[in-house]
């Protein structure tokens, strides 16, 4: 079967490309993912729409008056690893980062493409619905916001229409008195996609968690927010909840069995992750 | 891989037989199912189609149903090719039906599924995924045919 590279030169030509009504139509950027899906034939495009060339306005961190920050769609992941900006901002991002795949895979790959490929294995969704993130996208309709939490609905399924593209992602300020961490479980190389990943965030007020956010990734087919987990935190002292809060995740998560390990594995790999995630977000600076 | 679920009927367990022994009522429940027919007494044609993301795969399936005991049992075995995609299906299927009184039966359902080629590599855990949510939707497809099907037949 044939199929065409078409690399335009605008962002509105390259919504004008897409078809909603052919699966086969799909905009690549950095390609790290799909050329994976390429190489084995089991995604057979009809054409590829390259993001490439319109990188401009659409790539670096930008620090808002507000101090929340605007991430452009093609920003490379190594881009932001080496965000100063992001590093004092949102260190959780950045050292996630620091693990995420490999240098030369976070070279080419985006942000952007990160969040809309939709694969459950990618290490910041979760972090990014923990902080309230979200992303702008545009089509030829206009454009819209959606929440990270609302993104990624299935295994590589979206809640993007066929011809909307993310243009940015926006990370909000975070309240004082909060603080977040990220816990990454591989089961295969160093390097290798999580086999679960679970981010963390606690808001304190005095000693007590006033709010709690815990999403777990990898292991389930989308990034999945543990509300028995965050009801058993909040009101507690600081440190007391958490293996209450892990038994939880762990009694509602329901994960795919994989070459990484079988569901009863993930759900124990849960456990011992969602304290660890805690720990580690409590043992991190205050805002 | 393997995935299985259950669900209770609010019809008696001759009534659900009914409608699970027919291979052309069951085939409408289960989702991305087209096409099926008779080939010879007991074994059936059909096209399997499914989408996951950017991933379209059609397999052409034979079905051939290796026991039936009304009104508890019924167990199939699936085989297939997807053309283009060099990947083969390979599934074992077994449906039990236990009546709890006189008018609601359980039925557990569980499949054994294989995928090889390409499908079974780098499209392994993809599938894996979708087919609990399958599994999940087909149940629910059932249960409430048979309810359908009781409503307007009492």
């Amino acid at each position: 079967m044939s199929w065409e590279l078409l690399e335009p030169a605008t962002f509105d030509e390259a919504l004008a490309l897409l078809d909603p009504d052919d699966s086969g139509v799909r905009p690549i950027a950095g390609g790290t993912a799909l050329s994976l899906l390429l190489q084995s034939r089991i995604f057979r495009p009809t054409r590829l729409v390259s993001l490439r060339k319109l990188d401009g306005d659409l790539r670096g961190v930008h620090v808002e008056p507000d101090g929340s920050l605007r991430i452009g769609a093609m920003t490379t992941l190594t881009e932001l690893e080496r965000s100063p900006v992001l590093a004092v901002s949102e260190p959780v991002l950045a050292r996630a980062l620091h693990s995420l795949s490999n240098v030369r895979v976070r070279n080419m790959a985006t942000i952007g493409g990160h969040l809309a490929h939709g694969d459950p294995h990618m290490d910041l969704p979760p972090i990014l619905v923990t902080l309230g993130a979200r992303v702008r996208v545009r089509s030829p309709r206009g454009e819209r916001w959606i929440d990270m939490a609302d993104l990624i609905t299935g295994y590589y399924e979206t809640s993007l229409a066929g011809d909307e593209l993310i243009a940015e992602l926006h990370v909000p300020v975070q309240p004082a008195g909060s603080r977040a961490a990220y816990a990454k479980f591989t089961a295969l190389s160093a390097d290798d996609w999580p086999a679960v990943g679970v981010a963390a965030w606690l808001r304190r007020d005095g000693d007590a968690i006033a709010e709690a956010r815990v999403v777990v990734g990898g292991a389930t087919v989308r990034p999945t927010r543990m509300t028995n987990a965050e009801a058993a935190l909040t009101g507690t002292r600081d440190g007391a909840g958490f293996a209450d809060a892990a038994a939880a995740a762990a009694a509602d998560v329901d994960p795919i069995a994989d070459v990484r390990g079988s569901r009863s594995y993930k759900r124990e790999m849960v456990r011992v992750h969602v304290e660890r995630a805690l720990r580690r977000a409590s043992a991190a600076e205050d805002r | 891989m393997q995935t299985s679920g259950e669900f209770t009927v609010a019809v008696d367990r001759d009534r659900a037989f009914a409608f699970i022994g027919d291979p052309f009522r069951i085939a409408n429940c289960i989702p991305g199912c087209e096409n099926l027919r008779e080939t010879e007494p007991g074994k059936y044609a059909a096209t399997l189609s499914n989408k996951v993301g950017p991933i379209s795969v059609k397999f052409d399936v034979a079905v051939e149903l290796t026991k039936i005991e009304p009104p508890e049992a019924i167990d199939a075995t699936v085989s297939g090719n997807a053309p283009g995609l060099g990947g083969r299906l390979t599934a074992t299927a077994q449906l039990r039906l236990e009546a709890l009184d006189a008018a609601s039966t359980r039925v557990t359902y569980a499949v054994d599924m294989g995928l090889s080629g390409r499908l079974g590599g780098i499209g392994q855990p993809v599938f894996r995924a979708k087919s609990d949510e399958l599994s999940k939707k087909f149940g629910a497809n059932v249960r409430a045919a048979i309810e359908a099907d009781a409503t307007v037949t009492p």
